[in-house]
């Protein structure tokens, strides 16, 4: 059996490692001494990991990039990481770090991501469809539409508070003192409301719009 | 219970697990106030909003991940534990005397044998299909391929008509075999879409395209190649576009120019651009950032205008009201594009005003760029609008670039050779009377650029002129390059080239890094890694870019790599050392 360290560093076609360490059709990861140490500080945090990226990004696609990026940063810090006593609060951090960093770089240039299998033609129109516009009518898809027009920073403090994480690990997490973060928090829920209230106000004057006829 | 307390709640606590008896004094605040009542459902809404269940392969992909980084970071360790070896080594043997050291330098291992020992490879990290895909099996346009799974494709908000996509194939990479190889298959049916989106232009490939062959579409071919190894002795017809194109690397002003030129110039219908973007999980975002800044460089230099735009561009420069440059700015932004794509656009009506501003324009660079945007579409009327400006502009360099163009577009005219023949019998300035007989006579070309190369009486700049010019030429460049080796001109080039430096390169011959990049030469490598130090970020960039043939696989070259990865303070350049190494 070969060893598997001498694989990741030598080996340079993957296939000839195949028959002995992976499954059948499958290309996996090659176990190093290091890889044990990733597994046990990172991997069982994945799952909520995505969970707070996916309400950050409001997207499966991206929130899949945000926790890969995340994992990136917590490889070249593994050894700080294993004697952390909350790991997670860590990645927590780390992900909110990328975020922000990533969501101004969007702001510089937008970039947009197709989601599997979603037509190309449809990216680069902006406005609305008749049946886009049909599926808004369910309450809870217009709050999480007007989730993602926050701005970032205020997503993060909502995201994570609808995680179930208290105001000391948001604290710990986003660097911010209690005091600044209720008053956030505060604001964040205040914009929200603000972004919905706007929103039925023009939907109720689109609806008034047809009735008159102005509106083909 | 007041505001404050909600808030509170709201703040810190689980409002959905709150003892019975503060949930019923919240509960008796919410109804009179309902600021709070709306901020408490909000909060409720937000909490119970589905999330959908983490993606099975995630895990696998950050494992793929770790794995990737540690690679890297042994690599990266080796290297550094070598060096260090070899120094211990010297010191002792020092210490122990002409014998020992000789005895310890044979044993020891040097930084060659620490750089040989870079084993990581894109299928060592992220392995995909190695086998080629059945190109046949596309469905021909103007079918529309199916949209991948497994793909982004890059466009701007801004514009709703993007004219182009750009693919990055392995952003998502591959756990299987089978997915490996549909994902193969996919981005040759995104290549066709891209193709039939854009009139005219572009081969978007990637690093991973394993394969080389040729799929004709609807009045275009795609050109597909493995990029990667790249063989020098190989007769690849990719041998031929790549002396013409430059790798876009980065938005370095070498990279913008040879982009610019290549695409407007090459009169070749299956001139690419490679757009090399980094395929490995870790770099994702900068991949999503360097394509978007690709495309933003495709749109403004090589891109057609959409219709809209070209009819307001059109208009702008018809519009006598406007001064001059403004007209003439529109002009360019109007001609941009390919040969082919632009010279539906050259109507009568806009030629007439071509030709008045090349020769009216009052600054020299005006009246070049009209020249040079007519190269490669100029209609037959303009001929005379041509020999003109070669005979009677003032500015030499005008002059010169008219004659590009005359060569190119007119070469066969029997009327434009014979007043060119008339024009070197009176002409005093040798390099335009080798350039009028460059056509009838190429072999006088090519002795006049190989004796003024030589001619160390001259300035560095003159002696440069000729090559420099023939380089333009992508007819010629290819021929210059193999012959260069064994006439010595590649010698004579690399000593002034050494002399002039590599951070003044930049600035005064930009061109240059063309050429060092194809040169199999140690000196060239030199002078490139000697560019890996320059002060200035934008010179380090264009020596990456000049480095990333076949030069990046040479011990010193990665070496110099890893140094750079290691030490440079600019992000952008570590990137692309990176993507070398890799």
């Amino acid at each position: 059996m070969r060893n598997p360290s001498h694989c990741i560093r030598t080996c340079r076609y993957i296939s000839c490692c195949r028959s002995s360490w992976l499954h059948e059709g499958e290309i996996g990861v090659i176990p190093h001494p290091r890889q044990e140490l990733f597994d046990r500080c990172v991997l069982p945090h994945l799952q909520r990991l995505f969970r707070v990226a996916y309400r950050l990004t409001g997207d499966a696609a991206n929130a899949q990039d945000l926790v890969q990026d995340t994992c990136v940063t917590a490889c070249e810090h593994l050894d700080a990481l294993a004697v952390i006593d909350a790991p997670q609060a860590w990645l927590l951090r780390v992900m909110h770090n990328r975020f922000i960093d990533g969501s101004r770089r969007q702001t510089r240039g937008p970039f947009v991501a197709l989601a599997d299998g979603q037509d190309p033609g449809s990216l680069p129109c902006t406005t609305l469809g008749p049946e886009e516009s049909a599926l808004q009518d369910d309450a809870m898809q217009t709050l999480l539409q007007m989730f993602q027009a926050l701005e970032p920073t205020q997503r993060v403090l909502l995201g994570l508070r609808a995680e179930g994480y208290g105001l000391a690990e948001i604290e710990s997490i986003t660097g911010v003192g209690r005091d600044v973060l209720r008053a956030r928090l505060h604001r964040a829920r205040r914009s929200l409301a603000r972004l919905l209230d706007a929103r039925a106000e023009q939907d109720i004057a689109a609806t008034g719009a047809r009735r008159s006829g102005n509106c083909p | 219970m007041n505001c404050t307390d909600i808030s509170e709640i709201l703040a810190s606590e689980a409002p959905s697990r709150l003892p019975e008896l503060r949930r019923t004094g919240a509960a008796d605040h919410l109804r009179s106030c309902p600021e709070c009542a709306r901020d408490w459902q909000l909060s409720e809404q937000l909490a119970s909003a589905l999330i959908p269940a983490m993606p099975s392969t995630l895990a696998l992909k950050c494992q793929r991940l770790s794995a990737t980084h540690e690679a890297i970071r042994g690599s990266t360790l080796r290297a550094r534990l070598a060096r260090l070896g070899l120094l211990l080594a010297v010191a002792s043997a020092a210490a122990a005397g002409l014998y020992g050291l000789r005895m310890l330098i044979a044993d020891t291992p040097g930084t060659e044998s620490a750089a040989h020992s870079w084993q990581l490879t894109p299928e060592a990290a992220f392995p995909v299909s190695t086998t080629a895909p059945d190109v046949g099996t596309l469905p021909a346009p103007p079918t529309s391929p199916e949209v991948p799974a497994s793909s982004y494709l890059a466009t701007s908000k801004k514009d709703s008509r993007a004219d182009l996509f750009v693919t990055m194939l392995p952003l998502r990479h591959a756990t299987t075999d089978a997915e490996a190889q549909a994902a193969s298959n996919d981005y040759y049916g995104q290549l066709l879409e891209v193709m039939r989106k854009v009139p005219g232009l572009v081969l978007v490939t990637g690093h991973d395209i394993p394969s080389t062959g040729i799929v004709d579409g609807e009045g275009f071919q795609i050109y597909l190649t493995t990029l990667p190894p790249y063989r020098p002795d190989s007769d690849s017809p990719y041998r031929i576009l790549r002396t013409q194109l430059v790798m876009s690397r980065g938005g370095t002003p070498v990279l913008r120019e040879s982009v610019a030129s290549a695409v407007a110039d090459s009169a070749d219908p299956m001139a690419c651009l490679h757009i090399p973007v980094c395929q490995r999980g870790d770099m994702r975002f900068d991949a999503a950032f360097q394509a978007q800044r690709t495309v933003r460089m495709l749109m403004q230099f090589a891109l057609p205008p959409a219709e809209s735009e070209a009819l307001a561009l059109r208009a702008r420069v018809l519009d006598d009201s406007l001064p001059m440059d403004a007209r003439i700015k529109a002009l360019s932004q109007f001609l941009r594009g390919r040969p082919q794509a632009r010279k539906h656009r050259l109507d009568g009506q806009i030629a007439a005003v071509a030709v008045d501003f090349g020769h009216k324009a009052i600054y020299p660079q005006d009246r070049r760029l009209i020249w040079r945007l007519l190269r490669g579409s100029a209609p037959p009327s303009l001929s005379r609008a041509l020999l003109q400006a070669v005979t009677s502009d003032r500015d030499r360099d005008v002059r010169i670039e008219a004659l590009l163009t005359l060569n190119q577009d007119f070469g066969r005219d029997v009327d434009v050779e014979q007043s060119l023949a008339q024009l070197a019998m009176q002409e005093s300035d040798s390099v335009i009377r080798e350039l009028a007989t460059q056509n009838r006579n190429p072999d006088a070309w090519r002795r006049f650029v190989q004796q003024t190369l030589r001619d160390a009486t001259l300035p560095d700049a003159m002696r440069l002129e000729p090559l420099r010019l023939t380089v333009e030429q992508p007819r010629l460049s290819l021929a210059w390059l193999e012959a260069s080796g064994e006439s010595g001109e590649s010698a004579a080039l690399l000593q002034i080239l050494r002399r002039i430096g590599a951070q003044r390169l930049l600035q005064e011959q930009p061109w240059s890094f063309n050429i060092l990049r194809e040169l199999e030469s140690p000196a060239a490598t030199a002078l490139l890694l000697e560019g890996l130090d320059a002060p200035d970020s934008a010179v380090r960039l264009a020596s990456l870019a000049a480095l990333s043939g076949t030069k990046r696989h040479e011990p010193t070259v990665k070496a110099a790599l890893e140094q750079v990865l290691l030490r440079d303070i600019d992000r952008e350049v570590r990137d692309q050392a990176v993507t070398l190494l890799l």
